[in-house]
């Protein structure tokens, strides 16, 4: 204990310079306009700002790729308020009390109300998760390659299973995913895969060029397709009645605090993300509340739980992440991606090999949780004059970002054609209705699994009852096929539910 | 035909194609302690197979499930399943126009190609107001153009 609090004064003393302070200023507001905007998202926000942050050190890129993760999922309360639009899914419970509030000339309250929760849930999921991972981080450190074979199949199993409608189309896109990872040279003897005589991919897919297209060109593509507009009505946002903020969270502490845990409980399991985490935090405060009937029609308390719930799942999201190396949701899976880059192996290792690194980017998420309510704040005055850039006018502006942020970080024309393939598989995939999560975190995951299933084999001479043997990863294995049989079920009972009307 | 039916009626096709010939051709069978480079894309081939049938089951199975019941119910809705909605071509002109900006890029270089790339997908995206047009792509054009090139040491001419 007295060793991880010197362990993150530590941190601090390497956060606290100007680079990395004001690395989480532009983070905090990068992600908050990303999250505002609808369309827009943190997971893009990262994945633009990556290429830039390729030359700079890692503590001052993560604590900007942070500080958008956090302020992302806030910043999507702000449209779900003010034009009834989440900004992110995970918003989306919010728009259920919020807009009905602005809509009673309580916007300001209601805005104030998100900021406040998110920043509470904020701090307090960091917390559990500086003390959760590395006490996780020291248990992984016995797994073996079975073990480690096995939870990757267990989460992609989970993301594939929860992500979409659909249990089957999640694993037809993590299949894809998978597959496009083998592109490039054989990771144990070192032969082609699909490379096509094409000397580019001899090192596979970059997962840059994959983030990008994936993620901004497909939404670049969508938009084309939909060539909508959003304005904000401006006075929506100013204040008809007097209220005080500290006495509403005050009132609202009890259903904030309760729906943290669930969020960070619900944030630590792959796959779920703060939707659910919004949708069960705001369903209990419904329940336990003395004024049910106010929800949905402007309760104060259906906004903090939604905002506390969803704000929640970041520090969550990180547990696995960090500790065991395994994205839950495609922005850990962009973080993730993101750490390789920079040299890092997320995992166990991360803990005993960068402890430096670990500490100070967890000394920046709770910076980034105090300086949260000064950009939130701005961000409230500033949304109606963000919204008015037409959507005609951001888009292209947004392919141009994406085709120098893939050029910049390679400098290969082949690679923005990549991208451009990426985008349009992107396209397809959302709009064929099958989830996109998946796609990105087999890639991922790919590399991780086919390693340890071949060293596994190696340790038992091509047997594969090694996996069923070891305790663990039999656990892992077994876990693994009863939540997918359980989601698959869950998943028809409410189809057949829905069918019958 | 539904959406569900169609992807996997090209999932199945992509998947048995890569499996009897493009994995045949472009990756080695040879390996260490059984598992060869072919094991691991075969794998996730033949899961995309699988799951790609049973889409197409699934989707098969609950059409004539519904035709059924819509005959004992004597509907003459037909549902949304058999309309052919129209192609929306506005997202495949756009990424044409991306492709054709990255060879121009290539070519020619960004400063010319950007703000009348830019211009265009502003105008497909419903853009009219040509003030705006021409101050944000050259305001942008010459904004990224300084960044990266200072910012990155990138040759964008």
């Amino acid at each position: 204990m007295h060793q991880m609090i010197a362990e993150i004064i530590n941190g601090f003393s390497l956060m606290l310079t100007v680079g990395n302070m004001l690395a989480v200023l532009l983070g905090l507001s990068f992600g908050v306009v990303f999250g505002a905007i609808p369309g827009l998202s943190a997971t893009m926000a990262i994945a633009l700002v990556m290429p830039l942050t390729y030359n700079m050190d890692p503590i001052m890129a993560f604590a900007a790729f942070l500080a958008a993760y956090k302020a992302g999922m806030y910043g999507g309360s702000i449209s779900a308020i003010l034009i009834n639009t989440p900004g992110v899914p995970a918003s989306v419970v919010t728009t259920f009390d919020g807009y009905p509030m602005a809509q009673k000339g309580e916007a300001p309250r209601a805005l104030d109300m998100a900021l406040w929760a998110s920043v509470l849930a904020d701090f307090f999921s960091t917390l559990c998760l500086i003390f959760l991972a590395v006490a996780i981080a020291k248990i992984a450190l016995k797994f073996g390659p079975p073990e480690y074979a096995s939870l990757t199949v267990f989460a992609l199993l989970i993301v594939s299973g929860v992500s979409g409608s659909s249990v089957l189309k999640g694993i037809i896109t993590a299949s894809l995913g998978f597959l496009m990872a083998t592109v490039g040279l054989d990771p144990v003897v070192a032969t082609e895969r699909y490379t096509f005589g094409m000397p580019g991919l001899l090192n596979g897919i970059g997962l840059m060029v994959m983030l990008i297209g994936l993620f901004a060109i497909s939404e670049i593509l969508i938009q084309a397709g939909q060539r909508a507009n959003i304005k904000v009505d401006g006075t929506m946002a100013r204040a008809v009645k007097k209220y005080s903020q500290f006495k509403d969270v005050i009132f609202c502490l009890p259903i904030i605090v309760k729906s943290i845990l669930m969020g960070v409980a619900i944030g630590a399991m792959p796959g779920i993300g703060g939707t659910t985490a919004a949708f069960v935090s705001y369903a209990e405060a419904k329940r336990a509340s003395k004024h049910p009937e106010e929800f949905g029609k402007g309760s104060l308390e259906g906004v903090a739980a939604a905002e506390a719930g969803n704000n929640a799942t970041v520090g969550g999201a990180l547990i696995p992440l960090l500790a065991l190396g395994i994205p839950g949701d495609v922005t850990t899976a962009v973080l993730l991606g993101a750490l390789m880059i920079h040299g890092l192996t997320p995992g166990p290792t991360l803990f005993t090999e960068h402890s430096h690194f670990v500490y100070a980017i967890f000394a920046a998420l709770l910076m980034s949780s105090f300086l949260l309510p000064v950009i939130g704040k701005i961000a409230i005055r500033m949304f109606g004059y963000i919204t008015r850039v037409p959507k005609s006018v951001l888009f292209p502006i947004l392919a141009v970002l994406c085709t120098l942020g893939v050029f910049g970080f390679s400098s290969s024309f082949d690679d923005l054609k990549i991208m451009l393939f990426f985008g349009v598989l992107g396209y397809f995939v959302r709009k064929l209705d099958f989830p996109l999560a998946p796609l990105l975190i087999g890639f991922i995951l790919e590399p991780i699994c086919e390693t340890s299933i071949r060293q596994s084999l190696i340790l038992s001479d091509g047997s594969f009852f090694i996996f069923v043997t070891r305790p663990l990863s039999a656990f892992f294995l077994l876990l693994a096929v009863a939540v997918v049989l359980f989601v698959a079920y869950m998943k028809k009972t409410q189809k057949s539910s829905v069918l019958l009307g | 035909m539904s959406k569900d039916m169609k992807s996997a009626i090209v999932l199945i096709c992509f998947s048995l194609v890569l499996f009897f010939f493009i994995t045949p051709k472009f990756v080695d069978d040879q390996g260490v302690s059984g598992v060869s480079p072919r094991f691991f894309p075969n794998f996730a081939t033949l899961i995309l197979l699988i799951c790609s049938t049973a889409l197409l089951a699934i989707d098969i199975l609950t059409a004539r499930r519904k035709s059924h019941e819509a005959l004992s119910h004597k509907h003459n809705d037909t549902s949304s399943e058999g309309v052919v909605h129209p192609i929306d071509y506005m997202p495949l002109v756009v990424a044409g126009i991306l492709l054709i900006y990255f060879f121009l890029f290539e070519y020619i270089g960004f400063l010319w190609t950007t703000p009348i790339v830019m211009a265009l997908l502003m105008i497909l995206l419903g853009q009219r107001n040509w003030k705006v047009i021409v101050a944000s792509c050259l305001g942008m054009t010459f904004l990224f153009f300084e960044l990266f090139r200072r910012g990155l040491g990138l040759n964008l001419l």
